[in-house]
């Protein structure tokens, strides 16, 4: 069974979220497996009592044990239907928690990397379009399953047919009918089987055009004032009317070929279901069996055919769903391998750490995945739709062809309209949330192979205020990423206390600082939980904090205090801030965490001249006896800091006081300074 | 239930009947052969199932009769082909069906769109009730199973189930009364049973919603990596996953009692089979006994009984759900009944450029707000007047440009512009006056091209114009630099060539954007905030270039700015505190005064005291 190890080891993984699920949605189908064949028996005993001429009581003895096991068994698949429900629930849920525990766990190099937000993004596309990857492995088992039970059962009735026919007297005309319907049942399922690739290429073209719409709409997701201004609507229809009429032709175009595809396969089916009624009437009028058995053989002979094709099918597209479930399961082997480090951090009250970059240089990671995810990548998007959606059909076409009912499987396809709306919801719901505007400058520097840092080497004392100035680009938020360690220097060491930043223990040594990144997040979760980033919070400190960093006048407006959550995608009732207000709290977020090093990326962005003003002047007393780092575009908080570092293409080009650097006419910083301050003068 | 009730008040306003009629009226229009397939299926839904019902019954009465084997060939022979041809038709009329059902809702979707993103007034989109009318509209009208355009699929499928319950009980009632009555009730009551547990969920649900928003949010952070590096930093991994798993365990609970009632409706159900199921056996033995009914007489009937109360339930149901339909149509109808303030017909003439620009008692409150933003503002711009406006976060400065932008319109004053009121011209030529940029900057998958010169496309020199406005806001560089140069398209991951911008150069995009426009009026709201100190200088330099021959407004926290408008006005709290030049406002000592000094003090070259308290 080496063919389906991708799918063992996705079974194994999603078993065990629930190892109960699986079991009992097994048991539920021998329960509804049973249900046709008492029928078919019951009915056929009946009618040949009938025939038969019995006693009234004795049917009326049929038609209770009929009625009785009709409820018995109607009665146990709900209430397993249940029970397998609420375990399929369970199983969702861990499933989630699982994928979340992995995000959390991911080093930030990961995080960061497009890769492997690509690789997550891939597996939540799968399941939207027509559940690729795991659920469709859950319902391929399960389909395998159903075969599986309906083959054992058939084959035990089949067994006992041929063993009325040894009964009677041979004839070449009965054996010649039972074998044709053997080899039409054959014929049946090769063709089945080599439709199901053509099949698969058909609906290449459907999941190519969903593929697309779901990866464009995030693209079209249009601001309405910007809109109206700049008349973009024009270009929006026009994206728009291409991709719905993109896919209405696909959709038009498979059907149509699946149709024309499955004509012999569905002729097949009614030859051979034309064979098994001859045999069975030939052999009844032979006297092998009573009449009233004859639509149980038929009925039998069509379940037995019927469950080899299907095993074939859910194997083949268990098998084809390998390269869905390929994805979900690398998400899950990334591993992290950033040293974690084992030297305990002291815990100083003194605050007296000392921090050394020795002549560093960094280069952002190539691809941080290796290769193999961008593949999985390529291969997926090239076999896309290849079994699953098409095989769906197919087994909806020969539902529909032999008459049988079911016809589940033709809505499997309906929801994928509904999925995509359901992924641009997803997406719009990531932006309403998402706080200040200033993306980064980290991506700039990110062009692969570019050097981000070069040859770095500064001191930071404890307690200093150091400025980190320079243009866009030039490697400012690169440098905190490495202090934090968020990143691990390419080339040069970082030194704490004269140990190498690696050997300390890894959380212990993030819990040192306290940082606002210029991409900061806040989450939609109460106020006070922002702050502390707990489940508790010190209310009078909070309060005190959201006071120092300017929010409260705003907070006295909140009514449920600290309690408030913040947007509306977590809680209806939650209240939206600004992108100056989420500044301020995003500060207060940093300054609670009392940690000895305070690193500031352009705080004050999105504030006004006064807020702005407070902050600088109370900057002293909010930092305390705290290392701090300050970037800014604002030259003037250059005047609190002990010390500036100017960034220049990645390299620090000058070092010094604001008067030290001033006076190096024509450099960099008297450059920067006089842009800005000559409005001033 | 606040929403159970809104939603009645959109009944009112359309009747079923005529939201019904609309709905199939559309479908018409869009796609005629959709609703012949659609009606196409009927007369096999119906006949299918009774040929299928009815070759078992002749076998059966043949062989009791004992006919020969030819025979009983002939009549298999016979059933089979004609079962075959049937399944054959069904399944091309479903298979035709299927292929064109996505496409009205596709249609449908991009209609409430491009009327929400473009068409109504912009403030109506930020309007509680008109979001929520968009919700329902979206929800009931434009997803999965809700779509309106399956009201032709609930008549053609009234119309199986009419003709089916017409023809099966002809052939049943000829029989037996007792046993059609029989099935109709049974059928009656388990179509109730089958609502029950929806019922409950309905009843109850607004016990879990909110708490399925909650988890979905927690749930949604492994697929937010900008987020999860927060919480990494910060250390609220595990918090915030009990937080999960109790939403999670909560809303199981509930979904738990939910199917209870389901299970409890199975349970019933099945004892209401026996019910039918026993009576039609005990009438149909009775008759067979008494030889009214032939073996295969019995066998077909009984399968009858089956068809029947299928088609009975299913009777009900549609009655139910096209009343649910047409009420789902009618949201999608009101939500484009929205009413607008500005004008979208034929307006009066533009002005030409430089345009004045006069606010008069301008009063403002945002939706839902208890406070006014905007208190009685009055302000005269001149044509061609280079307005500074300053003051503090949340004075009402945006909302003061979204309201001379046409996105917002007054509770109470009037705004004119080149002397006549906004209202007056038509909305969509007056934007066209417009050269703005706004602070919040959004990128969409457009060619750096399209991207700049949307508004415009088809001006003869577009490309030509596009390249000198890049060079303007100074991006030109960096654009030429990609490997398809404007034709790049914007944002990773969407198309292949598509890069993201820093907000620096996102900036210098929307810039150029509004110079290629080239609206006689020109609003810059913070427009550098994310550029170096460099780059924001020069922006300062071109600004006579930039605004030549228009009217502008510069908004903007950095008082360096001021220095080059013609007149500043400050604005708090809602009105107009100070007018003047930035030397008449230094002489006044007011509240600029005091603001400029904050900012500037840092940037003299006397020492500045450590801290920075002077």
């Amino acid at each position: 069974m080496k063919r389906f190890a991708v799918t063992g080891r996705a079974f194994r993984r999603v078993h065990s979220y629930n190892p109960v699920y699986f079991p009992l949605s097994f048991l539920k189908i021998i329960f509804q497996q049973i249900s046709p064949y008492f029928n078919l028996w019951m009915s056929a005993e009946i009618v040949t009592a009938l025939y038969e001429g019995r006693e009234r009581a004795d049917l009326y003895q049929l038609v209770a044990v009929t009625l009785a096991g009709n409820a018995v068994v109607q009665i146990a698949g709900a209430l397993l239907g249940r029970a397998a429900r609420t375990a399929s629930e369970s199983l969702k849920n861990n499933e989630a928690a699982a994928f979340y525990q992995k995000t959390l766990s991911l080093d930030y190099e990961k995080i960061e990397n497009p890769e492997v937000r690509k690789l997550r993004r891939k597996i939540i596309e799968n399941s939207w379009i027509n559940s690729y990857g795991v659920n469709l492995m859950g319902d391929m088992l399960e389909s395998l399953f159903t075969n599986l039970v309906d083959l054992v059962f058939s084959a035990a009735l089949f067994a006992e047919m041929i063993l009325f026919l040894t009964r009677v007297p041979f004839r070449w005309l009965g054996v010649l009918l039972l074998l044709a319907m053997a080899g039409l049942t054959a014929a049946d399922i090769v063709l089945r089987g080599r439709n199901m690739k053509k099949v698969s290429t058909y609906w290449d073209g459907v999941t190519e055009v969903l593929l697309e719409e779901n990866r464009i709409s995030p693209g079209y997701s249009v601001a309405g004032t910007d809109n109206r201004i700049y008349r973009q609507q024009t270009i929006i229809d026009r994206v728009y009317e291409k991709s719905n009429r993109a896919h209405r032709d696909a959709f038009s175009r498979a059907y149509a070929k699946i149709f024309v595809l499955m004509l012999p396969v569905n002729g097949l089916i009614v030859l051979s279901k034309l064979c098994s009624y001859l045999a069975v009437c030939f052999y009844c009028i032979l006297g092998a069996f009573p009449a009233g058995s004859i639509i149980k053989y038929v009925g039998y002979l069509g379940r037995l055919t019927g469950s080899i094709g299907n095993i074939f099918y859910a194997l083949n597209s268990l098998k084809t769903n390998e390269h869905y479930l390929k994805p979900y399961l690398e998400y899950f082997d990334i591993a992290n391998d950033m040293y974690q480090g084992s030297l305990a951090v002291e815990k100083r009250s003194d605050k007296e750490f000392e921090i050394e970059f020795r002549d560093v240089s960094f280069r952002y990671p190539e691809s941080v995945t290796n290769n193999d995810a961008g593949n999985v990548q390529e291969e997926a998007a090239e076999d896309a739709g290849s079994g699953a959606a098409g095989s769906a059909e197919v087994y909806a076409a020969e539902d529909a062809g032999s008459g049988i009912a079911g016809s589940a499987e033709v809505y499997a396809a309906e929801d994928a309209g509904s999925g995509i709306a359901g992924g641009a919801e997803v997406y719009a719901a990531e932006d309403a949330g998402s706080s200040a505007a200033g993306s980064a400058e980290a991506h700039t520097a990110q062009d692969r192979g570019q050097w981000a840092l070069r040859n770095i080497s500064i001191q930071l004392k404890a307690g200093e205020r150091l400025a980190v100035v320079g243009m866009n680009g030039s490697g400012k938020t690169t440098f905190i990423k490495l202090l934090c360690r968020l990143y691990d220097p390419t080339e040069g060491e970082i030194l704490m206390n004269d140990f190498n930043i690696r050997k300390y223990d890894y959380r212990q040594y993030l819990d040192l600082f306290s940082v606002v990144f210029q991409d900061y997040n806040l989450l939609a979760v109460p106020l006070g939980n922002n702050i502390s980033s707990d489940a508790s919070w010190d209310t009078g400190k909070a309060e005190q904090l959201l006071e120092e960093v300017g929010f409260g006048e705003r907070y006295r407006k909140m009514e449920r205090g600290l309690n408030t959550p913040l947007y509306k995608n977590f809680d209806e009732d939650g209240v939206n801030v600004s992108g100056g207000e989420a500044q301020k709290i995003a500060l207060a977020r940093a300054l609670y965490r009392d940690a000895p090093f305070i690193i500031l990326d352009e705080p004050t962005a999105a504030l006004d001249p006064i807020a702005e003003a407070e902050i600088y002047s109370r900057f002293d007393e909010i930092v305390g006896d705290k290392t701090a780092i300050y970037i800014s575009h604002r030259l003037s908080s250059c005047r609190f800091c002990d010390k500036i570092a100017v960034f220049d293409c990645g390299r620090i080009v000058q070092v010094g006081t604001h008067e030290e650097l001033l006076a190096e006419i024509g450099g960099k910083y008297y450059e920067l300074w006089n842009a800005q301050a000559q409005y001033y003068a | 239930m606040e929403k159970e009730s809104e939603k009645s008040g959109t009944k009112r306003r359309y009747s079923r009947i005529s939201s019904i009629i609309w709905a199939m009226k559309r479908l018409w229009k869009l796609d005629r052969s959709f609703v012949f397939f659609i009606f196409a299926s009927v007369p096999t839904a119906v006949v299918l199932p009774l040929v299928t019902a009815y070759f078992p019954r002749v076998l059966l009465d043949h062989l009791g009769a004992g006919k020969t084997f030819s025979e009983l060939a002939i009549i298999s022979v016979g059933f089979l082909s004609a079962i075959g041809l049937l399944s054959l038709l069904k399944d091309f009329i479903e298979s035709r069906c299927q292929a064109r059902r996505y496409y009205p809702t596709a249609v449908y979707q991009s209609e409430m769109d491009a009327f929400e993103n473009y068409r109504t007034d912009f403030e109506n989109t930020e309007k509680q009730e008109f979001r929520k009318s968009s919700g329902y509209a979206q929800q009931d009208a434009c997803t999965g199973n809700c779509a309106m355009e399956f009201v032709w699929g609930d008549l053609s499928q009234m119309l199986i189930h009419l003709f089916g319950i017409v023809t099966y009980a002809s052939l049943l009632l000829t029989l037996n009364p007792v046993i059609f009555a029989v099935v109709t009730a049974v059928s009656a009551a388990s179509y109730f049973l089958t609502r029950w547990q929806p019922k409950y969920y309905d009843k109850h649900k607004s016990n879990w919603e909110k708490e399925i928003r909650k988890r979905d949010y927690l749930q949604g952070l492994s697929d937010d990596f900008p987020r999860a590096k927060d919480i990494k930093l910060y250390g609220l991994s595990d918090w915030l996953e009990k937080m999960m798993r109790d939403y999670q365990n909560y809303i199981l609970r509930w979904n738990k009692r939910c199917s209870l009632r389901g299970v409890l409706a199975s349970v019933i159900a099945a004892l209401l089979a026996v019910l039918q199921n026993g009576t039609a056996h005990l009438v149909l033995i009775a008759a067979l006994l008494e030889g009214g009914l032939t073996v295969g007489e019995f066998v077909f009937y009984f399968s009858l009984v089956g068809e029947i109360a299928r088609f009975l339930q299913g009777i009900i149901g549609d009655i139910a759900g096209l009343n649910t339909r047409a009420d789902k149509i009618a949201y999608y109808r009101v939500f484009f009944d929205y009413p607008n303030r500005f004008n979208h017909g034929p307006g009066c003439a533009l002005p030409a450029a430089p345009v004045a620009v006069e606010f008069r008692d301008v009063w403002y409150r945002y939706d839902g707000a208890k406070e006014d933003t905007l208190k009685g503002l009055s302000l005269t711009i001149r044509e061609g007047e280079k307005l500074a406006l300053v003051g503090m976060n949340g004075a009402g400065k945006t909302t003061l440009v979204k309201l001379l932008c046409g996105l917002y319109a007054p509770q109470r004053g009037e705004i004119l512009v080149g002397g006549r009121r906004l209202e007056e011209y038509n909305i969509e030529e007056y934007y066209s006056l417009l050269s703005v940029v706004f602070q919040e900057i959004r990128t969409l998958a457009f060619t750096v091209f399209e991207f700049v010169a949307s508004a415009d496309l088809s001006r003869p020199a577009a490309r030509e114009d596009a390249v000198l406005a890049m060079r303007k806001a100074d991006i030109y560089e960096k654009v030429m630099s990609l490997p398809n140069g404007m034709d790049t398209h914007l944002m990773k991951g969407i198309y292949d060539d598509g890069v993201d911008f820093s907000g620096g150069e996102l900036q210098k995009l929307v810039l150029a954007r509004a110079i290629y426009k080239d609206g006689s009026l020109l609003i810059l709201d913070e427009p550098t905030a994310a550029l170096d100190p460099i780059a924001e200088n020069n922006l300062y330099m071109k600004y006579q270039e930039l605004t030549e021959g228009k009217t502008s407004v510069y908004i903007s926290h950095r008082f360096a700015s001021t220095r080059f408008c013609d007149r500043i006005v400050l604005l708090e709290d809602g009105v107009i505190r100070e007018s003047g030049s930035h030397d008449e406002l230094m002489r006044q000592g007011g509240r600029y005064a005091q603001m400029f000094e904050v900012q500037s003090k840092y940037y003299r070259n006397e020492a500045v005291e450590k801290g920075g308290n002077l």
